[in-house]
């Protein structure tokens, strides 16, 4: 039995020491993933006199973020977009301004939607947002410090301004959604 | 016994990465499972139907063999990436509209009118190592082949067995220069609760031995399944795993077909092979083997 154990053991070594001299072991160092994190906005009242909304979140209210939390070694900006799921007026349309500001109030982006209409989005496709690479950066350094990313907050703002028809009754519901991706060790 | 537990724990320790990887189907909808687990089991099969022969000789009488094989399968581009069925509505945020599969780079975002749609990325390998040990046991012009081996390392639990025959047919050719054979192959991999695969290859082999080096080839048919089962986690920000839904997918390995050239160097009772097998994916083998 023991030579046995011994020839088994001359045999197995060699090669697997030979196949793991190779890199596909640096291949599971990380393996990252892509997340999203959505923030509903409902829109009502008089189109003469739309309030402006914000609405603060966090990434620990993705259940992806927090199924993968304790093991993320970076986090980045994919992509954001701006969609709409609901609109009372076919007709409406008006400038969108959309914000992202940090906790503390420093803006990350702002993006104006130029006579958007809502009902050519709606359930029909997303606006994605088109972020300058000076606002990606801004992010990116806002998610940087992996240790603080359970309690960062994120402010998104919504105002809607040169609305069409007036003086017209609405209710839309959208939402501004963020495509991030975690680097996460195994 | 605790030699032979840590000689076996070495010997998959090169595959149990991959198996590692697991989690990421937690997060690949029933629809797109079949796309993106489909080159992982091509890789299974292309790895669990190699190393079977390296001669077409069977003993006449007694033989005896044990050793561990080595395979490389090298993963073509085309089964890096898919392009996954989406809702209407939905289109890429990059120019390129396909995602990774389990050994591609860059999962895809596509935006669309629910939210963002997201994939994992891949493994980002072009080649993936597998070594499994096996012993044979020959007798009167027939050959059957074993391999087993129960692992459980860290997170993955795994157990794979194997079993084949090799007939000699040279041996009732009378005065034919070469060796030939058949063998039926049968293999079965099961990796923690998430996959249940089996692999099965019938092959025709030939052979000539000259002096301590014996050239071989075969060309062998093959089929490969695998069953994933899984529960995607909840991820309500995706429009398509907003709720935890059990995933229950059979697919079927690319490999079909391989064609493989070999040769084999005999030093007594020391027998070192390499052979290559051109299929859908391709295999470069190796195998130390120690033959009575």
């Amino acid at each position: 039995m023991k030579k046995f154990q011994l020839l088994l053991t001359l045999l197995v070594v060699p090669v697997t020491a030979l196949i793991l001299n190779g890199c596909i072991l640096d291949a599971f160092d990380e393996i990252t993933q892509n997340m999203s994190i959505e923030r509903n906005f409902t829109v009502s009242g008089n189109t003469n006199a739309i309030t402006p909304q914000s609405s603060t979140f966090r990434l620990n209210d993705s259940q992806l973020y927090r199924d993968n939390k304790d093991k993320i070694k970076k986090m980045r900006y994919k992509a954001a977009s701006f969609n709409v799921s609901e609109n009372n007026v076919p007709a409406l349309q008006g400038n969108i301004i959309l914000t992202l500001k940090t906790a503390t109030g420093l803006p990350l982006f702002t993006k104006t939607l130029t006579a958007f209409k809502p009902n050519d989005y709606m359930n029909i496709k997303a606006s994605v947002l088109d972020l300058t690479q000076t606002e990606i950066d801004a992010i990116n350094a806002y998610l940087a410090n992996v240790n603080l990313l359970d309690t960062i907050s994120f402010t998104a703002g919504l105002t809607v301004q040169n609305v069409t028809p007036a003086n017209t009754n609405v209710t839309m519901k959208c939402f501004v959604s963020l495509a991030l991706e975690m680097t996460i060790e195994p | 016994m605790k030699k032979i537990a840590i000689a076996l724990v070495v010997v998959l320790f090169s595959a149990t990465p991959m198996f590692a990887q697991v989690d990421n189907f937690d997060y690949i909808d029933a629809k797109s499972v079949q796309q993106f687990g489909k080159p992982l089991v091509t890789s299974l099969g292309s790895a669990l139907n190699s190393g079977a022969f390296h001669s077409a000789k069977v003993s006449k009488m007694f033989g005896f063999s044990i050793g561990v094989k080595g395979m490389m399968m090298m993963i073509p581009d085309d089964q890096k990436r898919f392009t996954p069925d989406l809702p209407p509505g939905y289109q890429s945020i990059t120019a390129d509209n396909s995602t990774a599969t389990i050994f591609g780079d860059q999962g895809g975002v596509y935006a669309g009118p629910l939210g963002f749609v997201t994939y994992p990325n891949g493994l980002n390998q072009s080649s993936i190592p597998f070594v499994v040990p096996q012993a044979t046991l020959s007798l009167l012009g027939t050959e059957v082949l074993v391999r087993y081996v129960p692992l459980n390392l860290k997170d993955t639990k795994l157990k794979l067995f194997g079993v084949g025959v090799k007939h000699s047919i040279s041996q009732y050719i009378p005065l034919i220069p070469v060796d030939v054979a058949v063998q039926v192959l049968y293999n079965k991999l099961d990796v923690n609760d998430l996959l249940t695969s089996t692999h099965l290859a019938f092959n025709g082999q030939v052979s000539k031995t000259f002096a301590l080096v014996t050239l071989y080839g075969g060309v062998q048919y093959e089929k490969s399944k695998v069953t994933f089962d899984y529960t995607t986690k909840a991820d309500p920000e995706n429009p398509l795993l907003s709720t935890p839904t059990k995933v229950s997918a059979e697919v079927d390995g690319d490999n079909k077909m391989r064609m493989t050239v070999g040769a084999t160097l005999g030093l007594g009772f020391f027998v070192l092979n390499a052979d290559y097998s051109l299929g859908s994916q391709a295999v470069a083998s190796a195998g130390l083997t120690f033959e009575f």
